[in-house]
């Protein structure tokens, strides 16, 4: 009989054991998960539909392009338009969650001055300025202009929130 | 059974039970630490916070040159090395000359340019004054660090898919040759918005290059066009006398476009670009760079390069780099 509890203690234990093990790993693959940010914009990049021909600046170029101090950001994929419309993708992981705040301040006024720029050039994009996602979730955010915001939302829900 | 035999068992059996309650308590214990390592992984570390500057600028304009080398303003030199016929490297130095052929010139810029032997395969329908320039190429990037574009879209997209940071561009979706000396679109060194001038009086650069003309196809007289264009140079050459200044030609448009449209189409492009080359050659020291002849196919935008038959994609942007990258002039004195 004791030879028996003491046995189903021992797999009570293994199975507790193995059971936080998985959580670590679930949380190991959460936090690198913490989405790395080229997988997430590539996958905006082809699952969304784009009118225009989207390309990935260079990193250094893109952060200049949206006045961002690069040294607030810890990665970043940001695909721009032609300029033929005002499509686009930009994903970044700040370094902290204060910094996540200025770049989402700089994704706001990037598409205020894309209004601003299409209004006399192609009024018809001004309209779709109005179909984004602009989300932050910690250190992460993401601005995506794209007719099919719910999808663009669903991605985007389903990697970081 | 005994008394003693009944005392043994029973303290064998408070042994056991003993064991048995150390054995439970020590696996509480260890899913309890187990759990608290747990968690103590669930945090993130906190990384150093850096300066918080919120450098916005205006997207249509880019000025900031983080990694810029400061350099002194320095003018070409007027002094012009020897050249040997057998090749001697006419590198700039000052003091005598024999030759005045050869350029001479202690910008930074020219550590980053080939002029002895340039590749000139690719070269257009440029125009120059041979008497005062040399064909040469760029060997480095670095030589950007003092160059400046002025344009439109096209050229909004062109520092956009060039991958270069240190390049200085003001571009703007739907900016023309007669409001771009006029509007705010440059920033000056106090991050403020200003206009082109005010920047070149602030800020030296070696190479200017100014791409307008798509927007202009529209209008009804041309010839304002190129006065509009003269009287930019003539604003830029004050400011910066010494800078070589490189008037872009306009890249066609698809077939596409240019067969159904009134305004936008290639007969328009190439009698404005007609003009221009004329305008620049009544000048002596203003190059006409036929950056059109890089993604010109049978004498249109090919339908791969473009979504809207107008703005090159990323792949022909690299291509119109390309050939201002092998379609640099250097200037010598006479």
């Amino acid at each position: 009989m004791k030879k028996i509890i003491f046995l189903l203690l021992i797999c009570s234990m293994l199975g507790m054991l193995s059971g936080c093990g998985d959580n670590k790993e679930k949380t190991e693959k959460t936090d690198n998960t913490e989405v790395n940010v080229s997988e997430l914009a590539e996958k905006l990049s082809t699952e969304l539909t784009f009118e225009d021909s989207l390309s990935k600046l260079d990193n250094a170029v893109a952060l200049k392009y949206y006045g961002i101090d690069e040294t607030i950001v810890q990665d970043c994929a940001i695909y721009i338009s032609t300029g033929a419309t005002a499509e686009e993708i930009a994903v970044f992981e700040a370094n902290s969650a204060d910094n996540a705040e200025t770049i989402l301040a700089a994704c706001k006024t990037r598409r205020e001055k894309q209004i601003t720029s299409y209004s006399d050039y192609k009024p018809s994009e001004v309209d779709r300025l109005e179909h984004y996602v602009m989300v932050r979730e910690g250190n992460y955010v993401v601005f995506c202009v794209n007719d099919d915001i719910d999808k663009a939302q669903e991605i985007v829900n389903h990697t970081i929130q | 059974m005994t008394n003693n035999s009944k005392r043994l068992a029973r303290q064998r059996q408070l042994r056991n039970r003993t064991i048995m309650v150390a054995s439970v308590t020590a696996l509480i214990a260890v899913i309890i630490i187990v759990m608290a390592i747990k968690k103590g992984n669930l945090r993130k570390e906190d990384k150093g916070n850096h300066s918080d500057k919120n450098a916005v600028q205006s997207s249509s304009n880019i000025n900031d040159k983080a990694s810029k080398d400061n350099q002194d303003d320095e003018k070409n030199s007027s002094d012009v090395t020897s050249e040997n016929s057998s090749g001697e490297s006419p590198k700039s130095e000052e003091g005598t000359t024999e030759d005045t052929n050869v350029p001479i010139s202690d910008s930074e810029f020219m550590k980053y340019v080939n002029y002895e032997n340039p590749d000139l395969s690719s070269k257009g329908d440029d125009y120059y004054n041979t008497d005062l320039f040399i064909p040469a190429s760029v060997t480095d990037d670095k030589y950007f660090d003092t160059a400046l574009l002025i344009g439109d879209s096209r050229t909004e997209g062109l520092g956009l898919y060039c991958g270069l940071s240190n390049l200085d561009i003001i571009a703007a979706k739907g900016l023309t040759i007669d409001d771009v000396m006029e509007e705010n679109v440059a920033t000056n060194s106090a991050g403020e918005a200003c206009t082109i001038e005010a920047l070149l009086n602030e800020k030296k650069y070696d190479n200017i290059y100014i791409s307008f003309g798509l927007n202009e196809l529209g209008w009804y007289y041309y010839e304002v066009f190129i006065e509009e264009y003269q009287n930019m140079i003539t604003t830029i050459r004050t400011c910066q006398p010494d800078a070589t200044i490189y008037v872009e030609n306009i890249l066609p448009v698809s077939a596409a476009l240019s067969e159904q449209d009134e305004i936008y189409n290639n007969p328009n492009v190439d009698k404005l670009n007609n003009m221009t080359k004329e305008m620049c050659q009544g000048y002596e020291d203003v190059i006409y760079l036929d950056v059109a002849s890089s993604v010109k196919v049978d004498g249109v935008l090919p339908a791969d390069a473009s979504t809207d038959g107008r703005h090159c994609n990323a792949e022909y942007c690299q291509k119109w780099m390309d050939y201002i990258r092998n379609n640099v002039y250097i200037k010598k004195k006479n």
